[in-house]
């Protein structure tokens, strides 16, 4: 027989053979786990439905639940070993370590430093510990009964096996990306029956076309970063779920939680339909860089404060040489929607209307005066027409006095810069209506109602979430990122404190953050973005004037946003 | 009329300009290729030096180091070998067995399947794309190297090259064939596909080739980074680095390589092939 | 030869028509699931609006409509119109010439001939990156070396005048070496006995050229011609890497524009019908060049 025709019948054969393995569904299997039960003043406790009796029972202190760490740990198969001179307790399941010391807020879990609301207590001769941080650490859930007063604690060995996997799919790059794996390893490690698996993508917009490549293909990753008009195009798929259900349940936030985050924020992560499909993740505004000692030698004596001052500035700082060759800028820039968007708020103008579905800037003078100013700062080449991030790499040089770009491009600056000048960051300049800046920066979506994931997973994605939008983590996010923190009480922790006081300037985001303005969540504006930037292009390049260019924005504007 | 000794000395300065001519568009050519190499070994701070230098001062494997560990690079060279692997030798068995039929057997409704087959040449890769990708998501192999192997299984310039070379093996060679009792199989594997080995060699290379540079498909059909192939990682790389381009220089060049390597092994099959089979009228 | 099948002949010709149609199986198989099957599945895409998941709504012709009034597709189609008459003929003209002056028995022309070869099989992206380094208005060579000999500058990628011109130059750079080997072998081929009679008669070289050699490689030409003006129509990887479709859209070719439609906006109905659109120019284009170059191939 043939060679080759047998090969073909084979590679045939097990083509077959594997399209109907993948076609199998694995089956569900069945979980043995543990229900522990303590009820607030009672002295009993149930495991798996049989009740005995507690010397000591539950009790609240600080808001938090504490129950004896006897009861919990042998209800859930961990071994305690008790170091009476630092009065710790030391306990351990599986691979995972928890030491709580009495009287101490701050628990290490497999060697991460946690803090705590309610430390552990000695009562009645008895260690009591705050159950759903012992819980939780250990990789149980715990749930709340206010009208019972009762806790339930539910475990299974097998989850420490088999994890919730919630893949992540994110852009953070390079010392973003970084910090964001190191959280999110801390995450992973004190909460042992969940893992978050981080999905790097290379930049925003390759994160943007896969997504909706998997979205399309039916799928889509459990959270991933997106822009407010992203998630109202991702809405119109069935797989995008709500944040509501999770606020309000069993694990959710509490009134005062909500009102600690930023509003500005908060309002944010509605579509505008007024559902929220987002929660805040990493949230920037710009900022304007600028060069210290280009600035001391030309006789500036600090950052511009209208957009005006910059106009001057930029006019005073621009050099050429004897053959007319530009060899430093006031400032280069590579123009950007999001800066338009605030130069337009800033000269009093509006971009869309309030239902977002007409177009206001068309004849605004001030719109027409903000983007004349860019313009002639252009065309008198003051300002560097600029692509990508060549505005930062010029300021970095030393080519240019300024450049405007995010809080958090501050640690890129920085390395561009390798200490050959003074770096300075200051709030955007004001207009003559005041200063305005735009608030970007991507939240977090959850495609929950993707079939494919599981209670399990969804739950440990909002923990995460939870987790990552508490006041110590966006702090420890904050200092190392630049990103805005998204809760007001992270300005309290001592690492954003001492952040701040390391580098008294980068707290200029911070400042714009109530003034701030947000751009449409709706679907349309994705295409809007890209007319807006397709026509500033022909506008700032001077192949239009900016009466006309304006008015053509409109038109292409108008059309997309529907 | 020139006479002898002129006509001589035209034809030496004729000779010069041919070869100048020659080597400048050379070098022109060939410069990227240089400034690709140069640029990979030049510390990352003098690459936006101007004017840049030709030859940079400072020489540096950094980038190379610093580049194979931002990456997997490993696993997707091993992705891209085995789909290109794959999908050559599939698609040479189903080209060859096509095109032996279209040449050599006479059966119903040849000519209409064969304008059939030539048609699809006409089809653009971009106007099939979208529905291609419901098709792949509809029999679940998104994301799965089922399709970025399976719909290469068949090439229409194999087809057509294959078949050539078969229509161009002279009628006595099958008839001798079969007075020794030789069955159609026997012919084919015996004697019709060792004579077109130069061709086997050239659509072989091609296909490889294709697989190694495949970016769109591969873009649209999978997601995973386990499953990326050469290009598309590349192609995230520049994403990732920006503006760093001594290390994008050392990944381009690095990646690169092989399939320069494997051409080196094969340039004259390939040239061969393109240059012979694919002309006549 | 009988008209009448005989029996054994009908064996035969039922062996020959199963042998026939087994043998071409796979390939057909292939072929008709992802070729064909997309073509018709297209065409019931392109009726809807949809976003693959959930959206799904029927809406006849009017991705149609909206095809035939919208700047942006006919924009694309120009811009590769532009980009396939501007690179086309460039490119078919420096590859003959390089061809012929290979030709004439120069010394080492296998090693001449490799290094216009290379760029064509390296692959796109790898190359792409370092033409990204080179056109760089600011630090690029290319820039460096026009300043060098005082020819003026351009903004290359970064304006959208010359974004369209670089990206000419870059896909000629890279695909000239194939047309080198395939005219190479076509000069080759053709019989010197003409070219010496045509000496004998008194032909200069170009008349030579012109009259003899130009009409023995017209097949090669014809046949280079389709190529690179299909591989134009297709072309998207260049733009991916190079300029994603910008600056502003000076490079979004009608290919990039149906990725950008499907995979940037959701809108893959629509994307459908602009993939229907771009079909039916290549075709007319692909007829219209039969039509015109039909009577000046020379099969001899």
């Amino acid at each position: 027989m043939l060679n080759a025709r047998r090969l073909l019948a084979v590679v045939l054969a097990l083509l077959v053979a594997f399209t109907s393995v993948l076609a199998a569904v694995p089956g569900a299997k069945a979980e043995s786990m543990t229900t522990i039960e303590v009820y607030i003043g009672k002295n009993t406790g149930t495991v798996n439905g049989k009740t005995t009796t507690l010397e000591q029972g539950a009790v609240i202190k600080n808001g938090r639940t504490l129950v004896p760490l006897r009861f919990i740990t042998e209800a859930m198969g961990a071994t305690v070993a008790w170091d009476a001179v630092t009065r710790t307790a030391n306990i351990t399941l599986a691979d995972n370590k928890i030491a709580l010391t009495i009287d101490k807020t701050i628990a290490k879990v497999n060697d991460y430093d946690v803090a705590l609301d309610a430390p552990a207590a000695i009562i009645n001769g008895k260690t009591v510990v705050p159950v759903r941080f012992v819980a939780e650490s250990m990789g149980a859930t715990t749930a709340w009964d206010a009208a019972l007063k009762k806790v339930t604690v539910q475990f299974s060995m097998d989850w420490l096996k088999d994890k919730a996997i919630v893949p992540f799919w994110e852009a953070m790059a390079a010392a973003l990306g970084q910090s964001l794996t190191g959280l999110t390893k801390e995450f992973n490690a004190t909460h042992p029956s969940m893992e978050v698996q981080l999905v790097q993508m290379a930049n925003y917009n390759t994160l943007q076309t896969k997504t909706i490549g998997a979205i399309a293909a039916k799928d889509p990753p459990l959270i991933a970063q997106a822009y407010e008009n992203w998630a109202a195009q991702y809405a119109t798929g069935f797989y995008l779920s709500t944040f509501d259900s999770y606020i309000n349940g069993a694990n959710g936030l509490s009134k005062a939680e909500v009102a600690d985050f930023f509003p500005k924020m908060w309002d944010s992560s509605k579509l505008a339909d007024g559902k929220r499909y987002m929660m805040p993740f990493n949230k920037s505004n710009i900022v304007i860089y600028y060069n210290k000692d280009m600035f001391k030698e030309a006789g500036i004596t600090r950052a511009p404060a209208t957009w005006q001052e910059f106009a001057d500035d930029c006019a005073t700082l621009n050099k050429t040489n004897d053959k007319g060759e530009q060899i430093q800028w006031g400032a280069s820039h590579t123009p950007s929607v999001d800066l338009w968007y605030s130069l337009v708020y800033a000269y009093g103008g509006r971009v869309l209307s309030d239902t977002y579905d007409n177009v206001l800037f068309a004849n605004n003078n001030g719109v027409k005066a903000g983007t004349q100013l860019f313009a002639d700062l252009y065309a008198k080449k003051f300002m560097h027409y600029t692509t990508a991030y060549g505005d930062q790499s010029d300021l970095g040089v030393g080519k240019a006095g300024m450049y405007m770009g995010s809080v958090v491009g501050r640690s890129y600056v920085e390395a561009a810069i390798g200490g050959k000048f003074e770096l300075g960051e200051a709030p955007l300049p004001a207009g003559p209506a005041g200063q305005a800046a735009a608030l970007y920066g991507t939240n977090i979506v959850m495609f929950g109602n993707a079939p494919k994931y599981t209670q399990r997973q969804k739950d440990a994605a909002w923990a995460y979430i939870k987790w990552f939008t508490s006041p110590h983590t966006q702090a420890v996010w904050a200092a190392q990122t630049g990103y805005l923190p998204a809760r007001q009480s992270s300005l309290e922790d001592p690492v954003l404190i001492a952040a701040y006081q390391a580098k008294p300037e980068t707290r200029s985001g911070l400042e714009q953050l109530s003034g701030s303005v947000l751009e449409p969540p709706t679907a349309g504006w994705n295409d809007a973005r890209s007319k807006i930037s397709a026509n500033l292009q022909n506008i700032f390049l001077g192949k239009v004037t900016v009466a006309d260019g304006l008015k053509k924005m409109a038109l292409d504007v108008q059309a997309v946003i529907h | 009329m020139t006479t002898m000794r002129q006509s001589v000395f035209w034809n030496r300065v004729n000779r010069v300009i041919l070869y100048l001519a020659i080597a400048v568009l050379f070098i022109l050519v060939v410069f990227p290729f240089y400034w690709m190499i140069v640029t990979s070994l030049q510390p990352q701070d003098s690459v936006m030096n101007v004017p840049p230098q030709l030859w940079p001062k400072h020489l540096t494997f950094q980038n190379y180091i610093d580049a194979w560990n931002a990456a997997p690079w490993l696993r997707y060279f091993g992705n891209t070998l085995f789909v290109a692997i794959a999908s050559t030798l599939i698609s040479l068995a189903t080209s060859s067995f096509a095109a032996f039929a279209f040449a050599c057997i006479n059966f119903k409704g040849k000519e209409a399947l064969f304008s059939l087959v030539l048609s699809v040449m006409m089809i653009p890769a971009a106007t099939t794309l979208i529905p291609n990708f419901l098709i792949i998501r509809t029999l679940g192999w998104y994301d799965k190297f089922y399709a970025l192997i399976i719909p290469f299984a068949a090439s229409v310039f194999g087809i057509f090259l294959l078949r050539q070379y078969f229509m161009s093996m002279p009628k006595e060679l099958w008839e001798a064939a079969q007075i020794d009792g030789a069955s159609r199989l026997r012919y084919f594997r015996s004697i019709a596909l060792p004579l077109a080995k130069p061709a086997i060699v050239t659509i072989a290379i091609n296909s490889f080739l294709g697989s190694w540079t495949s970016f769109l498909w591969p873009t649209v059909m999978t997601q995973s980074q386990n499953k990326q192939l050469i290009e598309v990682a590349l192609n995230s790389f520049l994403g990732e680095k920006g503006q760093q381009w001594s290390q994008l220089a050392a990944a381009s060049v690095f990646t690169t390589i092989p399939i320069v390597i494997l051409f080196f092994f094969v340039q004259r099959q390939f040239i061969e092939g393109i240059g012979g089979g694919g002309v006549k009228g | 030869m009988d008209n009448k099948l005989t029996p054994a002949r009908r064996k035969q010709v039922i062996r020959d028509n199963v042998a026939g149609w087994l043998f071409t199986l796979p390939s057909t198989l292939v072929l008709l699931v992802f070729t064909f099957l997309p073509a018709f599945v297209v065409v019931g895409l392109s009726l809807f609006d949809t976003n693959l998941v959930g959206q799904m709504d029927f809406i006849g012709l009017d991705n149609f409509r909206q095809l035939l009034t919208s700047g942006d597709f006919w924009g694309s189609v120009w811009r590769t119109l532009y980009f396939t008459i501007g690179s086309v003929p460039v490119a078919v003209a420096v590859s003959l010439l390089i061809a012929v002056l290979l030709n004439a028995k120069v010394r080492g022309r296998t090693f001449w001939r490799l290094g216009f070869f290379i760029p064509y099989i390296t692959p796109l992206v790898a190359t792409s990156i370092i033409w990204l380094y080179i056109f760089n208005p600011d630090y690029g060579m290319l820039n460096a070396a026009l300043h060098f000999v005082g020819l003026p500058v351009s903004r290359w990628l970064t304006d959208t005048a010359s974004a369209m011109p670089a990206m000419i130059l870059y896909s000629t750079w890279h695909d000239i070496g194939f047309a080198v080997i395939i005219f190479m072998a076509a000069l080759s081929k053709v019989p010197t006995e003409l070219l010496e009679a045509a000496q004998i008669d008194g032909a200069s070289g170009w008349k030579t050229f012109w009259h003899v050699t130009w009409p023995m490689i017209s097949p090669s030409t014809y046949f280079v011609v389709i190529i690179y003006t299909i591989s134009a129509f297709k072309m998207f990887t260049q733009v991916a890497v190079l300029t994603q479709g910008g600056p502003v859209d000076s490079t979004t070719t009608t290919g990039y524009y149906l990725y950008e439609q499907a995979f940037g906006q959701m809108h893959f109905g629509y994307a459908g019908a602009v993939s229907i659109g771009l079909f039916v120019i290549i075709f007319l284009l692909t007829m219209l060049q039969r039509k015109a170059t039909g009577r000046r191939v020379f099969y001899g």
